[in-house]
């Protein structure tokens, strides 16, 4: 199998508090997976170890990727981003062409049409000069799509890029990620809502402090590791 | 050259570079680090006037950079240790550095020409005394040419590393995962901001120079919707307040550095209340708005 | 400073005895470990809300009131000086306040503005003031650096006076106060005016910090109010015990610097209080059992030794059992219920998982609302 992303026995702790213990999945390229689990199971801080943006007290991630610069894309949850900074949206989309620039280097003619073509791909070419804060939460998410867009990654990770998200936003953003996995891309995300698993994503990862399942949707996305990721207590009070 | 135009320039010059580094700070809600800041880098001064036997050296502002960058540090690590929160940690560690400089500089320090009042208020009345010879040649106030080198650096930085700046500021994330080092480019920043305060001392005096940090960045905060239209904003209110508070010091023949602060305070004071989307009225206007649509 | 450190030892218990037996040492220590004790107690609330700058920019801010109040009156007198620089302190804090709450400038951005741009114009007026016959330029470096030393009798009754009133009102609302201290948003649902003890806490901290200036000084303030109270959080877990311990802190700090101060010549009081305090908090952050520096490393060491000998399979000090159901919220309190995950039709599988009503189902259609009608969220964005 041709992996994406790799993780090895990846164990992480904030403090003594261990968030992560043994993780081990790999992840196929051209794959739209996601990572689910319940509230605190550690999928942001799997998503950030990943990224390298958290170090782990042991184990390895292997991106083949992140060799090449700007390889990697990113999507932030839309509560971790300054609403009042100033700044546009069609400026947020060609933040996506800076990481192939590097230091230094500004952005010419072509990063300004390629960005103003990823807000087209993600229908917010009417708000290009909208500053981020003015849009609403699906708008945002949906100019951080066009910035991961005009990035041109060969991997992708999102993190809730769906939470308080409106539905015409969600059916954009889902189209958009296929279509990149059509593409031979491979999209990682963090999602919460388990009723749409099996109509978006054909990889999965169910995860609580270590991973439960990782697989293909329809090998692994069954009840038995549903219920032994989210524990019968949950499942039940639901009820 | 006239005093009061050396004067004026000098003043315009130190405003328009304070505005750049307080823009800087603002976005990220960093502007309290200003503050601190610029109260320890007089213990750089002072450790470094003892290094050197004088206020002349250009030791004086690698120590005021170096101190600068160690108040961050300290800062940061206790904010990482998570036992502090970040406004504390401010608060625990710049005053010490700078109580550290205060008991240094009145126990040994205090027959020579190290007053603290020049480092902490500054003088730009005495600027035009000091002056810049070339050759024997009279080629203007020394500070003029510590104002424009400080201003010409100031604006190289933010201009050539604009996209970077943009990018950490706004999505720290992201700049990582794009490869511009958060961690670099915001100690280059802070290393800016403690030689933009130090330079800055004799000539408006430390504590006002967080006002010229603060006022115009938040001034232009309010007015502009894109960063660069931001720093721009930001220049342009600190030259403002700065000709201004020279006129109105010149007139009611008051401090210099005190009624360029004030002015700096009435322009902001101003964007404040008539900001067209963002101001008190604005604000007002649109929550009275949306309250009777519904 | 390090010779001077270095001829601590020498100082013998006679030359402290002669310095308690002297009435000036007696009168400013006192006066100093009464301010250190308030600013301790009063520093715990400012650092738990998250206000421990207020008290930087509010002694800042003070210096206009008080070169105004003398312009205006004529008069010295300290009570008068006090009320001008705790009416310019509460205004900067008000602006502050109004500042963050109603535009899109954060806190700390607007308190560095205000503090800022007070000192500016109490420098312009005490430029203007200097000209004046009587006036002299020594008040300007006292308020900077504070005067520990022109402390008398009259001053520390009047702080003892606020020190007993402050105790009693922390005593007595101490409920209200906690409350606001830590979850305002519960405070409020829970009936209590937290408005009224959050005022009534950033009331205080003014109150103390213009009384503090003439120990310490405008800028060294603020470390008055946050190092007691940090080094206070990391020995124990309970406001009560942290108020107290912060109290006893402040206090130490204030006679302790004293006492440095006097005994050698040319360290001022101010600076030696705020360096006495800075270190306490500096052992308490590095030593203190559990919480400290130090535990934590030597903690975080084992656990990794563990972790990578453990290798491959979970080390066992780890509990694996998933996070408390009770804690976890909606997401996860979905009915997780899925098909067998063998070959049956997809359309019923759907249904079987979608619950019967979502429980955020108004959430999201409210978020939704804005964007269909393509103007976005305009129109909130503004007035938050």
């Amino acid at each position: 199998m041709n992996a994406a992303a790799e993780v090895r026995h990846l164990t992480v702790s904030y403090g003594e508090k261990p968030v992560l213990v043994d993780v081990s999945l790999t992840i196929p390229r051209g794959s739209f997976a996601a990572i689910v689990g319940p509230n605190g199971a550690g999928k942001t801080t799997l998503m950030k170890t990943m990224l390298g943006l958290v170090k782990p007290l042991a184990g390895e991630v292997r991106i083949p990727a992140r060799g090449r610069r700007g390889a990697v894309g990113y999507v932030p949850q839309s509560e971790s981003i300054d609403r009042d900074f100033p700044i546009s949206a069609y400026e947020v989309a060609l933040m996506g062409r800076y990481a192939s620039l590097g230091w230094f280097r500004r952005p010419g003619k072509a990063d300004k049409s390629a960005a103003e073509e990823c807000l087209r791909r993600v229908g917010m070419e009417k708000f290009a000069s909208r500053q981020i804060g003015e849009l609403s939460g699906g708008q945002q998410q949906r100019v951080f799509l066009a910035r991961a867009l005009a990035q041109d990654a060969e991997i992708y990770f999102l993190d809730e890029p769906l939470k308080g998200v409106d539905a015409v936003s969600e059916r954009a953003i889902i189209s958009i990620l296929r279509g990149l996995c059509a593409e031979g891309k491979t999209v990682v995300m963090v999602h919460h809502d388990l009723r749409t698993v099996r109509d978006y994503f054909d990889w999965v990862s169910i995860i609580n402090l270590g991973v439960v399942a990782s697989g293909a949707v329809e090998d692994v996305f069954c009840e038995r590791n549903i219920d032994r990721a989210y524990s019968r207590r949950a499942a039940e009070a639901a009820v | 050259m006239p005093a009061e135009l050396e004067i004026g320039l000098i003043a315009v010059m130190t405003a328009a570079s304070c505005a750049v580094c307080g823009s800087l700070l603002l976005v990220r809600g960093m502007t309290m680090t200003a503050d601190a800041v610029s109260h320890t880098i007089l213990l750089g001064v002072v450790l470094a006037y003892f290094a050197a036997g004088g206020l002349d050296s250009p030791l004086l502002f690698l120590g005021a950079a170096a101190v600068g960058l160690v108040t961050v540090a300290l800062g940061e690590m206790l904010v990482k240790s998570r036992l502090v929160s970040e406004d504390s940690a401010v608060g625990v560690v710049f005053p010490l550095l700078f109580a550290l400089a205060v008991i240094l500089i009145t126990r040994y320090a205090s027959s020579v020409h190290l007053d603290t009042d020049t480092v902490l208020l500054g003088e730009l009345a005495f600027a035009p005394f000091e002056r810049m010879t070339l050759f024997g040649a009279d080629i203007g106030a020394k500070g003029i040419y510590t104002s424009a080198g400080l201003l010409a650096l100031d604006l190289l930085f933010a201009v050539a590393l604009f996209k970077e700046l943009k990018t950490v500021s706004f999505d720290r994330t992201a700049a990582l995962v794009m490869g511009f080092s958060p961690a670099l480019l915001h100690y280059l920043m802070m290393a800016l901001v403690s030689l933009t305060a130090v330079g800055s001392f004799d000539t408006v005096g430390s504590v006002l120079v967080v006002a010229f940090m603060a006022a115009p960045a938040a001034t232009a905060y309010l007015l502009a919707e894109s960063f660069g239209k931001m720093l721009a904003a930001a220049v342009t209110a600190a030259a403002a307040s700065a000709i201004i508070g020279v006129r109105a010091a010149l007139a009611l023949d008051v401090s210099f550095a005190g009624a360029m602060a004030t002015a700096a305070g009435l322009v902001f004071l101003a964007a404040l209340i008539a900001a067209p989307k963002r101001g008190l009225v604005g604000a007002y206007l649109r929550r009275r708005a949306g309250k009777r649509r519904r | 400073m390090t010779a001077a450190l270095g001829s601590m030892p020498r100082l013998a218990a006679g030359t402290l005895a002669a310095l308690l037996s002297d009435y000036t040492f007696r009168t400013v220590a006192l006066g100093a470990a009464i301010i250190g004790l308030m600013s301790g107690v009063v520093g715990c609330f400012s650092v738990l809300r998250r206000e421990a700058l207020l008290a930087d920019g509010a002694s800042h801010a003070a210096l206009p009131g008080v070169v105004a109040a003398y312009l205006i009156t004529g008069s010295k007198d300290a009570a008068v000086l006090l009320a001008g620089a705790a009416a310019s302190a509460v205004l900067a804090a008000a602006a502050t306040v109004l500042t963050a709450r109603r535009t899109r400038i954060k806190f700390e951005s607007a308190l560095a503005v205000a503090m800022s741009v007070f000192f500016g114009l109490g420098l312009a007026l005490m430029s203007y003031a200097q000209r004046l016959p009587g006036a002299s330029k020594a008040g300007l470096a006292r308020f900077i650096y504070g005067e520990a030393s022109s402390i008398v009798m009259r001053d520390v009754c009047a702080s003892a006076a606020l020190a007993l009133m402050l105790t009693a009102l922390v005593c007595v609302f101490f409920r209200q106060f906690k409350l606001a201290a830590f979850d305002p948003e519960y405070a409020a649902s829970a009936g209590l005016r937290s408005g009224a003890a959050g005022g009534a806490l950033t009331a205080m901290t003014v109150a103390v910090t213009v009384l503090g200036i003439q120990a310490v000084g405008a800028v060294l303030m603020s470390a008055l109010l946050i190092a007691p109270a940090v080094a206070a959080r990391q020995w124990t877990r309970s406001l009560a015990g942290m108020t107290a311990l912060a109290a006893v802190f402040g206090a130490v700090s204030g006679v302790a610097g004293t006492a440095y101060s006097s005994l050698r010549d040319g360290v001022p009081t101010g600076p030696a209080i705020v360096v006495t305090a800075s270190v306490i908090a500096g052992v308490s952050l590095l030593a203190a059992p559990g919480r400290g520096i130090a535990a934590k490393l030597v903690r975080r060491r084992r656990l990794r030794r563990r972790v990578l000998a453990a290798n491959v399979s979970a080390p066992e000090g780890f509990d694996r059992t998933p996070p408390d159901a009770s804690t976890t919220t909606e997401q996860s309190a979905r009915p997780a219920a899925p098909p067998d995950g063998e070959g049956s039709p997809n359309a019923p599988q759907n249904e079987r998982i979608i619950p019967a009503a979502p429980p955020d189902g108004e959430k999201h259609a409210a978020a939704s609302a804005p964007d269909e009608d393509g103007k976005g969220g305009g129109s909130d964005a503004g007035g938050a």
